[in-house]
């Protein structure tokens, strides 16, 4: 009989108490690969470590959500700000260019973000990297349209027929919708996907599709400013009679100490702050790292707490394996077989907890996608594999190699004529 | 401190005086405190204290915390600013308040946590037109902590 038929009959023998030290194994692994799947893919998501900009201008409120929903387009605007502070800073002598955004509709869970063509073709991407069409052209957009349509009268909309509803695509938008230069869409109104939302009556055409760039950009389409506030049911003359407004203001500086200084001057008005992007990002993988170091202590701690379950559990089974081991003796068996056993026995719990991790790991990491997908926009899988599982295996061999040492030594000096000993 | 500052100033003083030109690269930084820096008032192209002047050309060793501009990772350029400007009551960012950072080789990551820097400080005004983008810098920078 093989060593290994012998350790599967011994496993199967305590299969309760094999089962449950595997299990222990498992949970550990279970975390450190759902970690792993999740970590790579959500800073993969969050990628946006640089921008084309230094400030963002949105209304008073977290610094954090105006950059989740500018940078990230996740979650919901914090508020509006007064459109003439668009014109305002674009005089600003601090300001290299400014351009406004207006968000809250979206089409199939995707967000529309409203604004101007300059953010296309004159910011960059990242610094050095510019917004590049794989197929159309960027929007229609006109400033003078754009304040004519801010300063109608209340109550006044404009007229659709005048008016371009077009659309530029992000690669990921359009790979998900199906979306292509000189196709059709409708917006929802919300940034939600469900019941109860309302569709709005404009129809906007596709002009350009934008090649993938990594961001979170690939995940929006954008629309010309002025074709959101001809929206009907999307007051440009405010709410409740404050005036104009729009979601924020994305605005690339002169340098040196301009964003700080303009963020200062913002920071001193009761209706709008300037953010630099680069400070609150920068805080956020922070935080990323932190929490997945500790969640990777932890899963580690219970993978050797799992280890120490095995030793315990073997080594308290040597009392009643003492005849059995005596009987292999007595057969011929060396008592190097007797220690490959243990120790291949242990290693063998490691390995079915291990694997078993890995699988329940990656359904862990589906699981979380699947609710960071639906409520965030991220695009999470658990089937992706890390090469580092590899090494986690392999460490789970080691563990198994020392845990199994002491019941395996126990197991080497075992006596024969004591173990024959019916009283023993 | 400020023994901490004499010391490092006299060493300072007691190198420039053997080397003249460039520094030699074993050199080793004179600790400085940013607050010595933006303690005047600055108005564009005037003459600089001789208490700054001093330091030009010198290795420094300065902390402060980062100020990450338009990158987060793989940051080869940054502002070290003596503060977080988290006081709502603080008062405007002055042009002698920050020493832009321009590292020597590689780069460094973000952080929010206070950074120790050094590097050869460089007195320059720098100018974008009309709008003045910087005075102090770190050349050949490293961050060391």
């Amino acid at each position: 009989m093989s060593l290994f038929r012998i350790v599967l009959k011994n496993l199967r023998q305590r299969l309760l108490a094999s089962a449950l030290t595997s299990l222990s194994i498992a949970l550990g692994v279970a975390v450190v690969v759902a970690i792993l799947t999740v970590k790579e893919q959500s800073q993969a998501a969050f990628a946006q470590s640089a921008f084309g900009y230094d400030l963002i201008v949105g209304a008073k409120g977290s610094e954090l959500q105006l950059v989740l929903n500018t940078v990230y387009h996740l979650e919901k605007s914090p508020g509006n700000i007064p459109y003439p502070l668009y014109r305002e800073l674009s005089k600003d002598v601090r300001v290299k260019m400014a351009v406004p955004v207006a968000v809250g509709d979206s089409y199939k869970g995707f967000r529309l973000v409203g604004t101007s063509d300059r953010f296309l073709k004159n910011f960059e991407v990242q610094p050095g990297r510019s917004f590049e069409l794989a197929a159309g052209r960027i929007f229609d957009f006109s400033e003078e349209r754009l304040d004519h349509v801010m300063i109608a009268p209340p109550g006044h909309d404009h007229d659709a027929h005048e008016m371009p509803f077009e659309a530029v695509v992000g690669s990921a938008a359009a790979a998900a919708t199906g979306l292509g230069v000189g196709s059709n869409f409708v917006a929802s109104h919300g940034v939600e996907e469900g019941p109860g939302v309302e569709a709005h009556e404009e129809k906007w055409t596709v002009t350009g599709v934008l090649r993938p760039t990594g961001t979170p950009n690939d995940r929006a389409i954008f629309i010309n400013l002025e074709s959101f506030f001809s929206i009907r049911g999307h007051p440009k003359s405010g709410v409740e009679g404050r005036g104009p407004e729009i979601s924020a203001i994305i605005v690339k500086t002169r340098g040196g100490r301009a964003a700080r200084d303009l963020a200062f001057d913002l920071g001193r008005r009761a209706d709008a702050m300037g953010v630099l992007p680069g400070a609150v990002v920068g805080r956020l993988f922070e935080w990323f790292g932190n929490v997945n170091a500790l969640l990777l202590a932890i899963s580690i701690l219970v993978i050797i707490v799992g280890g120490v379950s095995i030793l315990v559990s073997i080594y308290n089974s040597m009392s009643e394996r003492k005849r059995p081991i005596a009987i292999l003796r007595a057969l011929g068996a060396r008592r190097t077989s007797i220690l490959a056993i243990i120790l291949l026995e242990a290693t063998t719990l490691c390995l079915i907890g291990g694997l078993a991790g890995v699988v329940a790991g990656h359904a862990l990491a589906e699981a979380a996608g699947s609710v960071l997908r639906a409520q965030a926009g991220l695009s999470i899988t658990g089937w992706t594999f890390n090469p580092f599982e590899a090494a986690v295996i392999g460490g789970l061999l080691l563990l198994g190699v020392l845990v199994g040492l002491l019941p395996a030594f126990k197991a080497y000096r075992t006596d024969i004529s004591e173990g024959l000993n019916p009283s023993s | 401190m400020r023994a901490l500052l004499l010391i490092a100033a006299l060493a300072g003083c007691e190198r420039s005086s053997a080397h003249t030109g460039a520094p030699a690269a074993s050199e080793s930084p004179a600790v400085v405190d940013m607050l010595e820096f933006g303690n005047f008032d600055y108005a564009e192209r005037m003459k600089l204290p001789e208490n700054i002047l001093r330091w030009n050309g010198k290795r420094v060793r300065a902390t402060g915390y980062m100020n990450p501009g338009r990158q987060v990772r793989d940051v080869k350029e940054f502002e070290l600013v003596m503060n977080k400007d988290t006081c709502c009551y603080g008062s405007r960012p002055k042009m002698n308040h920050f020493f832009q950072v321009v590292m020597k080789d590689g780069a460094t990551n973000f952080t929010s946590e206070p950074v120790t820097v050094t590097g050869r400080f460089v007195v320059e005004e720098t100018w974008d037109g009309d709008w003045q983008l910087g005075l102090y810098w770190l050349k050949d920078a490293q961050v060391v902590k």
